[in-house]
């Protein structure tokens, strides 16, 4: 490379190392120093690491994964279809529905997170209308069916502060980062080839099997990880959906630096979804073939 | 001809109002080579897709080997494609992409791999088995997505301005290869070009398209030597057209910009005619020939090697037209000197002037 070359890298050396190293370094030292909620010692140890494997953290580690792994498996079957079908609508559909996938984006998660929680609470809309259905089926039964006892109270169903809540939760945040790499992998497919393997013989079926579906995976791909990365980190879902009952590193890492003030664990803690992260997107590169398609 | 194979009938299909076939006909020979040509926007690519059952028509029938497929979805014609575009599967290699019609079929690769490497011998394309399609030139292409289209043994294969995309000398050799190659496998083609000079060196029989519809089908002689209509007579071989009416006797007709003579021709005295002639065979010289009457100015000379294209300007009209002659430079009139333009009346074409 020319010197002129260096100097023209410069900037984006300088804010590398202010935004990525530096931060990125010091989250590591402090995985790697003693600390309580007293303040930090730096002095070296691995007592952080040994303490995730404690089988209360490993627990939740393993709980995260599954959890993370959950959602992008939701995500990716709710997705898939929709980003099939908007990919495959035609044009006027399509701009309506790309804009019902990113408006959501334009108000605060936080925001939908609480219109979730006060949509699924035991005197929410959701119970709601159950107990209006509740209250005609009881309503009709006495009017026609004989029924001459008192109406039952209606025993609202508690979805709130449960595991499967905040599993839809996430999937509902997710899903758009599912669903765009996915649209625009199907969407940049060449109509001929679909219909290069019809004149061959395949019905509509065995056409998606063999051509679109395969042409998309790069797409789905890079869907998954763009879902599961962050899906790890993300605390504030089972916060306000899960009420704190179980937690995830997420909300473990919050805690430990806000409430228990141990920044050394959470830092380990970080570290450890940083190599999860990593980890992914091995996995992603060694199934995607490489570069060419998709975010990375 | 032999038996017919293909038949159309009565097709008609709308886009948005805007009516792309309008009672098109046609039918296929077994083992023929059927062009169908004509500018873009005549509906040739909406024909094709019909036949291959991509596209529905709105009026019409498609008859194949005696069966109405009109309503039978692509799948289950036995009609296969070579794509404008080649439509090669981007994430399957050579012999995969070649033996999908069999794979699908679920044929093992007992019975498709020995099919795959006779088809690549038929396109020369021993050894590429394992090539994906981006590692293949424009001309490898073209050869693998037909010998994937007809793997299948179709009666009948449709082309879609298969060679395009290839460049002028690569074209003529794939043109050589193509027709031997139906004729080798003994099946119909339907081929879609634009380029006349193609249509006429490969096909049976050329249907020339205007507007949803065929405006001539005949032989390439046929539509080069005796077209039918002025647009014929103007698309193939650029003629040049002269309107004018039979004289008594009906041995000449007078033209706008003079006289020229007839071959003996069943044409009555006063009818309107247009005759077209084909630049190479319009000549000029310094002296009149016997029963023509047509003066005209040299305006310049184009050197071709081959070929010498002159410009005259036709003193009874001033309308300009090329004559194209394989003369030294050295023995044709400067620019500026007087000629008369003739033809032998027996290299021209008599239109009749009915409709319109």
């Amino acid at each position: 490379m020319k010197k002129r070359g260096i100097g023209m890298l410069l900037p984006l050396w300088v804010w590398t190392l202010l935004f990525v190293v530096f931060p990125m370094g010091y989250i590591l030292l402090l995985s790697f120093v003693s600390g309580d909620a007293f303040g930090i010692r730096y002095v070296f140890t691995l007592d952080n690491y040994r303490r995730l494997l404690s089988a209360d953290l490993l627990a939740c580690v393993v709980r995260t994964l599954k959890m993370s792994g959950l959602t992008t498996l939701f995500a990716l079957l709710a997705g898939y279809p929709f980003a099939y079908f908007m990919a495959r609508a035609k044009k006027r559909w399509r701009t309506t529905l790309l804009l019902l996938i990113v408006i959501p984006f334009w108000t605060s998660a936080l925001m939908r997170m609480f219109g979730w929680r006060i949509f699924f609470e035991s005197n929410g809309v959701f119970n709601g209308v159950l107990k209006w259905f509740h209250d005609l089926w009881y309503g009709f039964l006495r009017l026609f069916g004989g029924y001459a006892d008192g109406m039952p109270k209606y025993r609202p169903v508690k979805l709130l502060y449960t595991r499967g809540l905040v599993l839809f939760g996430m999937v509902y945040t997710m899903l758009p980062f599912m669903v765009l790499p996915i649209y625009s992998s199907v969407e940049k497919q060449d109509v001929s080839l679909r219909e290069a393997s019809r004149d061959l013989g395949a019905n509509p079926f065995v056409s998606f099997l063999t051509v679109s579906l395969p042409l998309s995976l790069p797409g789905a791909i890079s869907g998954c990880v763009l879902v599961f990365v962050p899906s790890m980190g993300l605390f504030f879902v089972n916060q306000i959906l899960g009420g704190g009952k179980v937690n995830y590193l997420g909300d473990l890492i919050d805690y430990y630096i806000k409430g228990g003030r141990d920044w050394a664990l959470s830092a380990a803690m970080s570290m450890t979804i940083l190599v999860l992260t990593f980890l992914s997107m091995a996995i992603y590169r060694r199934f995607s073939g490489g570069d060419e398609m998709g975010v990375f | 001809m032999a038996e017919a194979l293909l038949s159309l009938e009565g097709l008609v299909k709308s886009f948005d109002q805007t009516r792309v076939l309008d009672g098109l006909s046609l039918t296929v020979g077994e083992g023929e080579f059927v062009t169908l040509l004509g500018p873009s926007g005549c509906g040739k690519t909406t024909t094709l897709r019909v036949i291959a059952g991509l596209t529905m028509p709105d009026e019409g029938r498609v008859v194949i080997g005696g069966e109405d497929v009109t309503l039978l979805a692509p799948e289950k014609r036995p009609v296969n494609t070579v794509f404008q575009n080649y439509a090669l599967f981007p994430h399957m290699n050579v012999a995969k992409n070649i033996s999908y019609g069999m794979r699908i079929r679920g044929a093992t690769g007992r019975r498709w791999k020995p099919r795959v490497r006779e088809l690549l011998k038929l396109v020369q394309l021993e050894g590429y088995e394992k090539r994906m399609p981006s590692e293949l030139s424009g001309g490898q292409r073209q050869r693998v997505a037909i010998a994937r289209a007809v793997i299948l043994s179709p009666s009948l294969l449709l082309l879609d301005e298969p060679l395009g995309a290839l460049d002028l000398s690569l074209r003529r050799q794939m043109q050589t290869e193509l027709k031997d190659i139906q004729k080798r496998l003994g099946i119909s083609f339907v081929y879609i070009t634009h380029d006349q000079e193609e249509a006429l060196n490969m096909s049976d029989r050329i249907a020339v398209m205007r507007g949803g519809r065929i405006e001539q089908i005949g032989t390439p002689e046929d539509v080069y030597e005796r077209p039918e209509t002025r647009y014929v007579a103007e698309f193939i071989g650029q003629a040049a057209l002269f309107e004018g009416t039979v004289d008594a006797g009906g041995a000449s007709a007078t033209l706008a910009c003079g006289q020229a003579r007839l071959a003996a021709e069943s044409l009555f005295p006063g009818e309107k005619i247009v005759i077209g002639v084909h630049p190479e065979r319009l000549r000029f010289s310094e002296y009149p020939a016997v029963g023509f009457k047509i003066p005209a100015v040299v305006l310049a000379h184009r050197y071709a090697g081959s070929m010498i294209h002159t410009e005259l300007a036709l003193s009874g009209d001033g309308r300009r037209l090329t004559a194209v002659s394989a003369a030294l430079m050295s023995d044709l009139p400067a620019p500026g000197a007087h000629v008369h333009v003739y033809w032998d009346e027996r290299h021209a074409s008599v239109i009749r002037e009915t409709v319109s």
